[in-house]
């Protein structure tokens, strides 16, 4: 099964570009980032990938502060206070070698990707968050795929990992990173694709229904709102509507208002929804009080 | 879909294009380069929309590459090397704030930058730079004048955002101890917690209110400051923004991200329109009355825009600023106008007002600005 047909399978719908930017991120053996607005899917795609080609999923979370001992390795500080106490009057060399062995490592996402001896996909999500130290940290692990721990030596990739960047644009990422992926942009879909991310996704759903969400979902993004709803929101409003016994949005307005908090995130953008007296919701129709 | 056929020129062409896509500010190095070599030869791509995608893939690095491309490659691939006369070229644009831009995409064709570009370049060289920096907005009539100024308006938000940018750092003297730098420093003591680490509390980012004026007066400095707002709000995303001219209307990061014409179309839907007459005190009165308390505290500078031309009492007006003043950390007053006015000269505006302010600057042309940016980070 092709990675778009698996995807499909998987009630991902991904376009032509992007599958094929996985394929070629992966014939060249070069990290593929995903850069777009929070909610389109990005992460989804590592999930997918991994899924589709059966391989584990590594994930590494990034954040201000992230570090290399949360992000390669550590050593079990407690743990080998715990030996010192108990060793006692041994041998310190041999006390030292046992010390830093592999009993005493942690081993963090980076490390597990890289010494992974089957197929692995290493999800390196949210890297604008991390601190551009972190970014030099990864352009080694990124190009050679190997880690060096001064006290066991270098560890390579047997396999090299699938590796997927994401980032929502909150940081300017160095060129010197964006140099060593493949890169691409993944943009709200348009109403077609949409519509068919929500029938793969919840296949039950009534077709009128989803064809009239859908089209107020893309009309809400072309407003002014402080948080735009991405697919996720798409997803999560379609299926509390359809909990709500609801199958036509301009008959059942009130369980729609009712339902919008599935949608819309933030206070200022509810009352941006309301001051417009239902014409972004039901623009035949104003009713929306 | 044309069929992708590989010629013994392919390579060549190939060169010619990377050529061409550097001469359009894409920065395709040499690993680039191999890549969309080897790509050519690669069994996945069967057509030339594949080569297109893929070539995007290796050779884009951010959003604004992302959305040239395709115009580029069909421009290349479709003319056969045609020359393409062409419009002056952006350089050194800000990427990350480009979803700030309105400007119109521009490319540069195969014979490279074209005469009246040169001309243009020419005209505008370093000795120039400090003039167009002490130029008052409202004598820059060229298009390209104003572009320049818009991205040294880009570059100082730049600038700003770097500055604010801090890392949680491991500290002496604190408060909170770091547990795992300090057990990690106990080996060195069989141990024993001697040498403690501390963690210093992380810096706030930086909160701004921003006030802006879009009447008639402002004019052409409106237009200009609501630019510099909404790359002020991208950056600090804690920010909130108001416009106002006869009422006071919110700005909200949604607002941030617009075009200038997306922008200008959800303004007159607010019914607010670019433009026209002003009510200064009112939409203070409005501001406070519903936003102070949620937006403004001690540690929040608050920025207005104005020429204080109001059709209230200035004494009015000052009630208002006053109000504001005591609750934010500082109150910084930008009058486009102040330019203008000799020193000593009578304001019968602002004058009552300017008590109430920690600062009143102006802000008529880039090299204020700049001080302003200094003043708002200090």
């Amino acid at each position: 099964m092709g990675i778009e047909a698996g995807f499909r399978a998987e009630g991902y719908v991904a376009d032509e570009s992007l599958v094929l930017a996985i394929e070629l991120a992966h014939s060249l053996n070069k990290p593929l980032l995903i850069e777009g607005e929070a909610g389109v899917g990005k992460t989804e795609v590592s999930k997918c990938l991994a899924t589709v080609t059966n391989s584990e999923l590594i994930r590494l979370q990034c954040y201000e502060g992230l570090d290399a001992q949360h992000a390669l390795y550590d050593w079990d500080y407690q743990r080998q206070l715990l030996a010192i106490q108990l060793a006692g009057s041994a041998d310190p060399e041999q006390l030292k070698k046992t010390l830093y062995s592999d009993d005493f490592l942690i081993r963090r996402p980076l490390l597990n990707a890289i010494s992974s001896d089957t197929p692995v996909v290493l999800l390196i999500d949210e890297i604008d968050r991390a601190d551009e130290e972190f970014e030099a940290l990864l352009l080694e692990v990124l190009s050679d795929f190997q880690i060096s721990i001064p006290e066991l030596g270098t560890f390579k990739a047997s396999s090299k990992p699938r590796v997927i960047l994401t980032s929502n644009g909150v940081r300017e990422l160095s060129d010197a990173l964006r140099r060593r992926c493949l890169y691409h942009y993944l943009d709200y879909p348009d109403e077609q694709r949409e519509l068919e991310i929500v029938s793969a996704r919840i296949p039950d759903i009534d077709s009128k229904l989803a064809g009239q969400l859908v089209k107020v979902v893309q009309r809400l993004r072309s407003e002014s709102l402080r948080k735009s709803p991405g697919i996720a929101e798409t997803l999560d409003w379609a299926a509390s509507l359809m909990h709500m016994n609801v199958d036509d949005l301009y008959k059942h307005q009130d369980k729609v208002e009712q339902s919008l908090s599935a949608l819309i995130k933030t206070r200022e953008d509810l009352n941006y929804l309301k001051s417009s007296n239902g014409e972004l919701l039901f623009p035949n129709q104003h009713k929306m009080s | 879909m044309n069929a992708f056929a590989v010629t013994p020129d392919t390579p060549h062409r190939i060169n010619a294009f990377a050529e061409f896509l550097r001469a359009n500010q894409l920065r395709v190095d040499t690993g680039s380069l191999l890549d969309l070599q080897h790509i050519a030869t690669s069994k996945l791509l069967l057509t030339r929309q594949h080569y297109k995608q893929a070539s995007r893939a290796c050779v884009c690095r951010c959003p604004k590459d992302w959305n040239r491309y395709d115009a580029l490659f069909d421009l290349f691939w479709n003319a056969d090397g045609e020359p393409f006369i062409a419009d002056p070229v952006e350089k050194d644009t800000d990427r990350t704030l480009d979803i700030a831009s309105s400007g119109k995409q521009r490319l540069i064709g195969l014979a490279g930058t074209s005469e009246k570009q040169s001309q243009k370049e020419e005209s505008l060289g370093a000795g120039d730079f400090k003039a167009l920096s002490l130029a008052d907005f409202r004598f820059v009539f060229d298009a390209y004048q104003m572009r320049m100024i818009e991205q040294l308006i880009d570059r100082i938000a730049k600038r700003a955002r770097k500055r604010v940018s801090r890392r949680n750092v491991v500290s002496h003297r604190g408060t909170q101890v770091d547990l795992r730098k300090s057990l990690r420093h106990s080996l060195r003591y069989s141990g024993k917690p001697i040498e403690l680490s501390y963690r210093r509390k992380k810096p706030k980012p930086r909160r701004f209110v921003l006030l802006l004026d879009i009447s008639q007066s402002m004019d052409i400095y409106a237009r200009l400051f609501m630019r510099f707002t909404r790359i002020l709000m991208t950056v600090f995303q804690r920010s909130d923004a108001f416009v106002f001219n006869t009422d006071l209307s919110e700005l909200g990061q949604g607002h941030a991200r617009l075009s200038e014409e997306d922008f200008e179309r959800v303004l007159n839907r607010l019914g607010k329109g670019w433009l026209g007459g002003t009510r200064i005190a009112e939409s203070l009165d409005t501001f406070n009355a519903e936003h102070l308390k949620r937006c403004v505290d001690t540690k929040t500078t608050v920025l207005i825009f104005s020429d204080g031309c109001d059709t209230s009492s200035p004494q009015e007006l000052a009630k208002r600023v006053d109000i504001i003043h005591r609750r934010a950390g500082k109150l910084i007053w930008v009058n486009p106008l102040l330019g203008r006015y000799e020193e000593g000269e009578v304001n019968k505006y602002m004058d009552p007002v300017v008590p109430y302010v920690d600062r009143y600057c102006s802000a008529h042309n880039l090299e204020s600005l700049i001080t302003l940016e200094q003043e708002l980070l200090s």
